[in-house]
Order: C-alpha cells, then structure tokens, then sequence
C-alpha cells in the first residue's frame, strides 16, 4: 500500500506560511497533479512527502506510516528534479545504481545491481549510454537518466518536481507521453508537481491546484475543468483563462439575472442563496461566449489573434477585458469593432464576490 | 577620414602587448640577473661590474650547477623541504575539505562567526603571530623537528575559503538527490562534493604547495641546527662563502626553484581554471 495523506500539514520558512493546513490524500497507484502558480507552496509540500523539508504542524503518511521524523534516505520513495541533479562525474551507469549503493538498507549484490540497471535503461531506452557521462547527453536523455535512477530503487511512490520544464517544447511533449507510459507500466503512486495546466490535463488521474499555500480544490482534469470550486481555479485552469464579469443579481420577470455594466447573463444552473441584489461574479471560457447581434453583452475588439485552427478576440465588454475563442472559419472580424456577445447560459459558473466561493 | 574599426582594434590590442611585454621584463629582470651571476665566474663577473658591466655572462661557469648538486647541504635542505612541503598541502587539504563542508554544508549555530574567524586569520602576517609561536614550540621543545616546522600551517584560511566557494558550486538539486539516495555526510563529502571540486581543489594544493616551499620567516626561527634547514634558509648560508665562490648562491637558488617551476608548467591550465572557477561560479 503506497497512499500519501497530508492531515492538516503546514510548513512554516521563518514566519512565512508556505503550506496551510493542507488536508489531502493521494491514492495508492493515483498520478496526482500538485498545480499552482510558482510560489504557492506545491513543491514545499512534495518536498515534505521526499524528507527534504521537514513538516512544521500537522501528519503526513506514507502508506501506513506517519513519516513526519523518518529521514528522507528511509521512505520509499524516489524524486526527479527539475535540474535532473544528475552526478556530473560519474557515468550513466554509476548515476543510475547510485541508490543501490549509497544507501546500507537497499544494497544488493551486483548480478542484481546489474539486472536493475539494464531493466531500468532499457525502460527508458538508455542501453547505449550507460558508459557516457551526462555531460555528453541531451537534456532529453538526461532527464531519461533522473527517471531511470528514480525506478531502479523500486519505490512505492515517485515524486517528480517540474520535471519537463528544461525541456524544449517538442520534447517536452514527447516525454510527457513515455512518463504516462511509465506510471502504467509501474503501477505506482505518482506525485507530479507542475504549474503548467496542460501537464496537469493531459497526465493526472487527479489535479489537486494549490494557492497561496492552501488546496483550493482536488477532482480529475475533467472535473476541475468543468466545475471550478472556487474563482481562482476557474480562472487559473484554462488557456486563455475564464472571463470573469462581475455585477448584481435582479429578477428580469422569467427569473434571476445578472446585471453587469455591459450588459445582461443569464445561467440555466439553479443556483441557491443567491437572492435580488446580490453581488455576483459570473466566470465563463472564451469559446462559450458566440458573436450574434441579438446577444445581451457589449463587446469592443481591440486585437484580433490568429493561431491558425482558431482566433482569439480579444477586447473590453463594460469593465471588464473578454476574450472570445472562435473558429478561424467564422466570419471576419475587424479591430475597433462593436459587437454583441450571446453567452452559453449552460456555461455560466457563478461566485461569490466575498468568499469567491462557487455559489451553485 | 573615419577610422577603421578593425585598425583601431588593432591599435589597442598593440597597446597591450607592449604594456605585457615591459611587465614581462619588469618581473624577469632579476630573475635574469640572478642567471647571469651564477653562470659567470666570480671574480671576472665582479670586475665586469666596476668597469660598468654586468648585464652578460663573464667567464662561463656551467660546472656551478653540478657543485651545487653534490653538496650534502643542498641535497638534505631539499629534501627537507619537501617533506614538510608535502606534510603541510596533505594536512591543508584535509583541514580544509572538512571546514569548508561543515561551513556550507551543515547548520550550526555561530556558522557565520566562525567563517569570518577562520578568513579573518588571512589578514595577520606571519610575523604578528611569530613570537608567540616560537615560544610555544619551544615551551613544547618542538624546535628541530618535522613537527615544529609544519605545526602552524596545518590548517589555512585562505584553502578554507577557497573550497568552500568550491562547495558553494555544487547545486542544491544535487544535495537533496543524494540524500535520497542515502549519501551520509563522508560519502557524499568524498563521492560527490570533493569529485565535482576537483580543478578547485587542483590549483589549491598547486597555491598550497608553492606557499609552503617558499616559507623563509619560520622555517628560519623554528630551526637552529643546520641539518633543520629548509632549503629556502639553507640559501642564505650557499651565498655566504668566499669571493670566488659567490656564485654558488645563485645556481643554488636556481635549481632550488626548479621544482616549483616543473609543477607551474604541468598544472598552469588547472591552476587558471580553478582560481576562476571559485570566482565565476558555472
């Protein structure tokens, strides 16, 4: 069994809170997501998971075993970094056996440092290198060495911080799909720590999004992606991002509507506790806002981007700044124009402006 | 008319040269000088002087060298130099490497204290410190012997700074990757912190070695029997012999250097790197 459960951990750097009573669990064999900006305290808590930062309040598990005082050498896990922290002097193949022999508890003879070895480089496609030294590789194959060295400890739970970030974009790509591969093939818990959504999406069974050292919501990709817990993961997850209007709730006759300097919203969700003049913010993705002269927003194009398969509109709608996701197929646009925006109201996800809480 | 950039590169680049070149001659002057007067016989030499000479050799006198080799004196004061020389870079080395790890490598309270203590050494000379020594050695009757010679320079401020810009290098990735793997502190001192150190660690033992061989001020005091003679005291007494014999002093001096020299040229490119390598990290 191989589950990590934060209960209620928090870590303290010098009177600076860098994880908030973070309660989370991830599941044994689970590819978790930690996701968030940089600076929000994701790494702080897989560095709490690795030993390498201690944990200031709180209980953290490894399996069944609380692992706030076990030194980071004796939890069975395994972490890559974003610098890959590969040994500059010794071959591959000394990097990758290196914790089969630096550490007492996990020395094996050498048919069988030697059988790890070859299993894990073949894995990874390493065979031909093992005798090169990871100054004459690519930054691609040295992260296949970070990863290689990570399996040949057979751990119960990899750890991985950013690790695809000094990749270049195809690469990055590609080595996204053999790390998916990886976790299939391996069967163990993945903790993936990343402030790149698209790694999260396309990656995770789960996507826990950290900010400002707090867990702001756990779910699948999917699940975060269509139902936003609160105003930040809304806007956060996305690209480009959620628009956000914000105005006052008033009752148009059929129901409740939202009155916002541009215009009018309407939503097609029930919502409860949301009475006839309360303060609103109504969120919702570029692509459910459609061009059409019987819509009930303003909208001024001030830019016009192009990405081929799709175009962004990008302009204001009262106080607000709107983009608008279209087909590159739609009918031509010109800046400076003035337009109506009909929004999906199925799409409409609604906050509170205080709490920024999904009121839904 | 405009001038060209590529002339007035040019033009600058000459500049230097001929600023290297007149340093050049400035520092090699008496180094010349000292060749002259000890391949030129004596007494022929000295006349050149008075009749404004001087600056060529007089009278060839190759055979000063071979004296010089089979004097007894010579032959022990190099030797001797060269224990207490290798004593003094092997014990540095280790005083240093353990310093600089605890300094960067492990918490404790006063570590900034002590690292300022440990540089601050660096700015007393030897003679501040030399009278008191010499009577502690000598309390200690460590006069004329390997340990009253070397005793002092076991430990230096300046490998310790040194090495822990050295340490300071080594990224903290690489730290927390071998903590996981399960490095204890030796380990990861001597497997991975010392290995990735190493053109650092290179030209300090080449400072380390040239420092020590060159030591005149101690050596003199902590030594008054011949036969504890370094060979950078045991110079002063080959120059004090008969007129006839003056230039025996300088092939001594000569020769006395050559190791120093052998080392330069075999580790000038490691000794460049290193001393770069501390200040520009990467």
């Amino acid at each position: 069994m191989s589950s990590v459960v934060f209960d209620h951990v928090s870590k303290v750097f010098d009177g600076t809170v860098a994880v908030d009573g973070l309660d989370l669990t991830i599941h044994d064999q689970e590819f978790m997501v930690l996701l968030g900006p940089s600076g929000c305290g994701k790494t702080t808590a897989l560095r709490m998971i690795a030993g390498l930062e201690t944990v200031t309040s709180g209980t953290l598990s490894i399996g069944d075993r609380v692992v706030n005082d076990i030194p980071a050498s004796d939890r069975d896990i395994a972490m890559v970094f974003q610098s890959y922290a590969l040994y500059p002097h010794m071959t591959v193949r000394k990097n990758i056996e290196s914790p089969l022999v630096a550490h007492r508890g996990r020395r094996v003879d050498a048919a069988e440092r030697e059988r790890r070895v070859r299993e894990a480089a073949d894995i990874l496609g390493l065979g031909d290198y093992l005798e090169r030294k990871p100054g004459a590789l690519s930054g691609g194959q040295r992260q296949r060495v970070a990863l290689a060295r990570a399996i040949v400890r057979r751990p119960e739970v990899f750890l991985m911080d950013e690790p695809l970030s000094n990749l270049d974009a195809k690469l990055r790509t590609q080595t996204r799909t053999e790390i998916v591969e990886l976790h299939r093939r391996l069967g163990s818990t993945f903790v993936y720590v990343t402030h790149d959504q698209v790694e999260a999406m396309t990656m995770a069974t789960r996507v826990a999004v950290i900010a400002n050292g707090r867990l702001q919501q756990t779910g699948t990709p999917d699940e975060v992606y269509r139902r936003p817990a609160n105003l930040f993961v809304a806007t956060f997850i996305g690209s480009p991002p959620m628009n956000v209007i914000r105005g006052v709730a008033r009752d148009n006759g059929a129901g409740l509507e939202l009155a916002a300097a541009a215009g009018t919203l309407t939503w097609s969700t029930p919502v409860s506790a949301v009475g006839i003049g309360s303060e609103l913010v109504a969120a919702i993705r570029p692509e459910h806002l459609h061009v059409d002269p019987a819509g009930t927003l303003d909208f001024t194009v001030r830019a016009i981007e192009q990405l081929g398969h799709e175009r962004h509109l990008l302009g204001r709608s009262g106080d607000a700044d709107v983009v608008v996701r279209q087909s590159s197929a739609d009918a031509p646009i010109a800046i400076g124009e003035s337009l109506r925006l009909r929004p999906d109201p199925a799409e409409v996800h609604l906050f509170d402006p205080a709490t920024e809480a999904r009121v839904d | 008319m405009a001038s060209n950039p590529r002339s007035t590169r040019r033009a600058a680049d000459l500049g230097w040269y001929v600023l290297l070149t007149v340093l050049s001659l400035v520092i090699l002057f008496p180094i010349y000088t000292t060749f002259i007067r000890a391949i030129s016989s004596p007494v022929p030499y000295l006349n050149s002087i008075k009749s404004g000479g001087g600056l060529t050799p007089v009278e060839l006198d190759w055979g000063v060298f071979w004296r010089v080799i089979k004097e007894p004196g010579f032959y022990r004061a190099m030797l001797l130099s060269a224990g207490t020389s290798t004593i003094i870079v092997a014990a540095q080395l280790l005083t240093s490497v353990l310093a600089a790890y605890a300094l960067v490598f492990i918490d404790f309270r006063g570590k900034k204290l002590a690292f300022a203590l440990l540089v601050g050494t660096l700015l007393l000379p030897i003679e501040v410190t030399l009278i008191a020594n010499i009577e502690t050695v000598r309390d200690l009757s460590l006069f004329n012997s390997l340990v009253g010679l070397t005793a002092p320079f076991l430990a230096w401020g300046f490998g310790i700074f040194l090495l822990r810009q050295a340490f300071l290098g080594v990224p903290s990735e690489l730290r927390d990757a071998a903590e996981l793997d399960g490095y204890g502190h030796l380990r990861f001192l001597f497997r991975v912190a010392v290995p990735i150190s190493r053109p650092i660690i290179g030209s300090f033992v080449l400072i380390s070695f040239l420092a020590a061989w060159n030591q005149y001020v101690w050596p003199r005091f902590a030594a008054d029997e011949e036969s504890w003679q370094t060979i950078q005291v045991a110079l002063r007494t080959f120059g004090q012999r008969e007129v006839d014999q003056l230039n025996f002093g300088f092939a001594a001096a000569i020769l006395s250097a050559l190791p120093l020299v052998a080392l330069l040229i075999i580790f000038q490119r490691q000794l460049i790197r290193g001393l770069t390598a501390g200040a520009v990290k990467g």
